[in-house]
């Protein structure tokens, strides 16, 4: 056997002559198999295909051709990696003329240089540090530092270690610096094994302290997760959903999104177009009136609550309409209703809204008796709340939005919402009308307004009135006792002059109505001579309170020097045709007043006594005889 | 995960997002709450039963 080269650049060739002409001729068709690989790439070829190709060429028996070549390049082992692999044989080279096996070297990569040499930095304290989120503001992060680390500062006790681990080769290493001393100090050497066969334990003890499982909330509250969940929702419910909430609201990448309740990730959420906002909007305008989330999806875009996508297509309505500009929400939990720019407005137009909010301040400052006969449980309960109109709630078709009111209608779902628009139902008159319900805001108070029409058809100041809900969260009905007709000469404002007056008119109602609080020519005469200030000094609750009891109070002074005694009752009436005001807010403006002192003799009464006025002021002497006119009646 | 590590709404909260997402309609805060809190319960517990 001798050794042969196939050239400068090719591997050397061992076997026969024969040997050494044929495996040189397989690596040059190996070679050229693989001239484009990389010169260390392995190159593969079955000794099946070797020997039909040189067969076919030699025009040979393949059995005997593989024999031939399979002793080739077995002789030549260096150049040739022999492998059996599915009952065949697989040659492998390179263009290099031998085939070595690729070692990667991963000693530095990023991920080794983390966990060697024990896994310092759990993947737990990783995710803490590295982050996805970008915060929204720069916040000062508290630097975690793994457990190896701390061990190696000495800040943490060392972990316990198996008898049989790795770890012992620093002991090993210890023991053998020990051993060193042994020949020096043999009371050391004694000493210091028995010290760490000592301590050995007692390190053992805070490397099993058990996890800690309480979390603490962004309010401070503490809570361990050991408990379940249905307890932990039991007890922190509330406090739980709303610090979600809040987190869920204030994320920067809005991940999810919400909508009252409601919750949904922002990449499953369906965009809307500007021709689907027309579509809606042009809808809204065309019917008229604010409608349902379901009639628009319905009518607009064809789509059916059977449908598997319905419940987040009405999602993705709702979330998309409340981001518009052009779309307001009015509507309650169970009812989502949308209203638009350019629809009419519901309501009385004589009195705006800024008016009516600080006229109703009064509730939000803390006067608001209406849960004095009914309690909140007993109108949750029933349903239904008794209410007797007063004049400026039957004049402008308003109710005043007091707690006992707000225990009966839906309360906001959206926490910007400014109104809800809910439907009235007399069932009596088979007719319903659209009312809006402004939520207070601040010190200004809320209310219900567009009743003023059926107030003005069906009823009259001091009528007993229920509003009752339906099975409609946004519908809600309002009945009255019928009574037989009867005819009276009843307060109206008479608005046709340029300058609107307080008139008696005959009017006929026929209802059950609270006779001390029905505002007839009979009982409340003088009130005809009340003036119809302007809304907005109407919120000026001393002044109105002062010129309904010089208007409505029986006089008992002298013109130089005028009183008047009036009653609880009669200023109730008289200040309630000015504006809306509860009987604690009357109580409220009399003991504020400087100009009202009590009656000892006369519960409930009180003497009014006005500003002295010049005699040059002294002007409307027709109206002054009025009082004294009626007096004389 | 060592319970002084989670912050509450921002911990896991990606995956809540897979769970919201899995679920295939929107959902209540209070049930999103409830899945929240098994997520972290399983994230503290889990250590506690590897250790």
């Amino acid at each position: 056997m001798t050794n042969g080269s196939n050239g400068s650049n090719g591997p050397a060739f061992s076997g026969s002559a024969e040997q050494r002409a044929l495996a040189e001729e397989v690596f040059r068709l190996m070679s050229m198999q693989g001239r484009f690989f990389a010169a260390d790439a392995p190159i593969r070829q079955t000794l099946t295909n070797l020997a039909e190709f040189f067969a076919a060429q030699r025009k040979a028996d393949p059995a005997v051709v593989a024999q031939e070549i399979d002793a080739a390049l077995r002789a030549n082992e260096a150049v040739f990696t022999r492998e059996e692999r599915d009952g065949d044989v697989v040659y492998i080279t390179s263009r290099l003329g031998s085939y070595r096996p690729r070692e990667e070297d991963t000693k530095h990569m990023f991920r080794q240089r983390l966990h060697e040499p024990e896994n310092p930095l759990p993947v737990d304290d990783i995710s803490v540090v590295v982050t996805t989120t970008r915060p929204a503001l720069t916040t000062i992060e508290p630097v975690f530092i793994s457990d190896y680390w701390q061990q190696q500062a000495g800040l943490k006790p060392m972990p316990s270690t198996d008898g049989d681990g790795e770890a012992p080769a620093e002991e090993a290493e210890a023991a053998e610096a020990v051993a060193t001393v042994d020949l020096t100090a043999e009371d050391v050497v004694v000493a210091a094994p028995e010290e760490q066969a000592e301590e050995a334990p007692a390190e053992l003890q805070p490397a099993q302290t058990p996890i800690n499982t309480v979390i603490t909330l962004p309010n401070g509250v503490q809570i361990d997760l050991r408990r379940s969940v249905e307890e932990l929702m039991g007890q922190y419910g509330n406090t739980l959903q709303n610090l979600l909430r809040s987190a869920i609201e204030s994320d920067p990448l809005r991940r999810i999104v919400t909508f009252g309740n409601q919750a949904y990730p922002e990449a499953a959420v369906v965009n809307f177009g500007k021709n689907d906002l027309r579509r809606i909007r042009d809808y809204l305008l065309e019917v008229g009136e604010p409608l349902p989330d379901t009639q628009i999806i319905a009518d607009v875009f064809y789509h059916n609550p059977r449908q598997a996508d319905y419940e987040s297509f009405r999602f993705a309505l709702n979330y998309r309409l409340s981001r518009e500009k052009d779309f307001e929400f009015v509507g309650v939990e169970g009812a989502r209703l949308w209203s638009t720019r350019g629809l009419a407005p519901i309501g009385t137009k004589r009195v705006k809204a800024n008016e009516m909010g600080n006229l109703t301040g009064y509730l939000e400052e803390g006067f608001d008796d209406s849960l004095r006969d009914q309690s909140i449980e007993s109108i949750r309960k029933s349903g239904s709340l008794s209410h007797i109109l007063t004049f400026f709630e039957w004049e402008y078709g308003m109710l005043p939005f007091t707690r006992a009111l707000a225990a009966l209608l839906p309360s906001t779902l959206l926490h910007d919402q400014r109104t809800a628009v809910l439907r009235f139902e007399f069932p009596q008159h088979y007719t319903s009308f659209l009312a809006e319900l402004r939520y207070p805001t601040g010190n200004r108070g809320g209310w219900v307004q567009g009743l003023e029409v059926p107030f003005h058809e069906y009823l009259v100041s001091g009528a007993l009135i229920t509003i009752s809900r339906t099975d409609d969260p946004h519908v809600f009905s309002i009945t009255y006792e019928e009574a037989p007709e009867t005819e009276d000469r009843l307060l109206v404002l008479d608005e046709s002059k340029k300058t609107p007056k307080f008139a008696f008119a005959n009017l006929t109602y026929a209802c059950m109505v609270d006779t001390d609080m029905l505002v007839n020519q009979q009982q409340y005469g003088r009130l005809r001579n009340l003036k119809a200030f302007p809304m907005n000094e109407r919120r000026k609750g001393v002044e109105m309170l002062e010129h309904v009891a010089e208007t409505i109070g029986t006089p008992v002074g002298t013109r130089a020097e005028p009183r008047y005694r009036v009653t609880e009752q009669e200023l109730f009436v008289g200040l309630n045709v000015l504006r809306p005001a509860s009987r604690e807010y009357l109580a409220h403006l009399l003991r504020e007043g400087e100009r009202f002192e009590p009656d000892e003799e006369n519960e409930a009464t009180w003497f009014f006594t006005p500003e002295p006025e010049d005699v040059a002021d002294e002007v409307d002497e027709d109206e002054d005889d009025d009082y004294y006119d009626d007096e004389d009646e | 995960m060592d319970g002084k590590n989670v912050i509450y709404g921002e911990t896991a909260m990606d995956r809540l997002v897979q769970v919201l997402r899995a679920s295939g309609q929107p959902q209540d805060i209070a049930w999103l709450t409830e899945r929240y809190l098994e997520l972290l319960r399983e994230l503290v517990l889990a250590e506690e039963q590897a250790s």
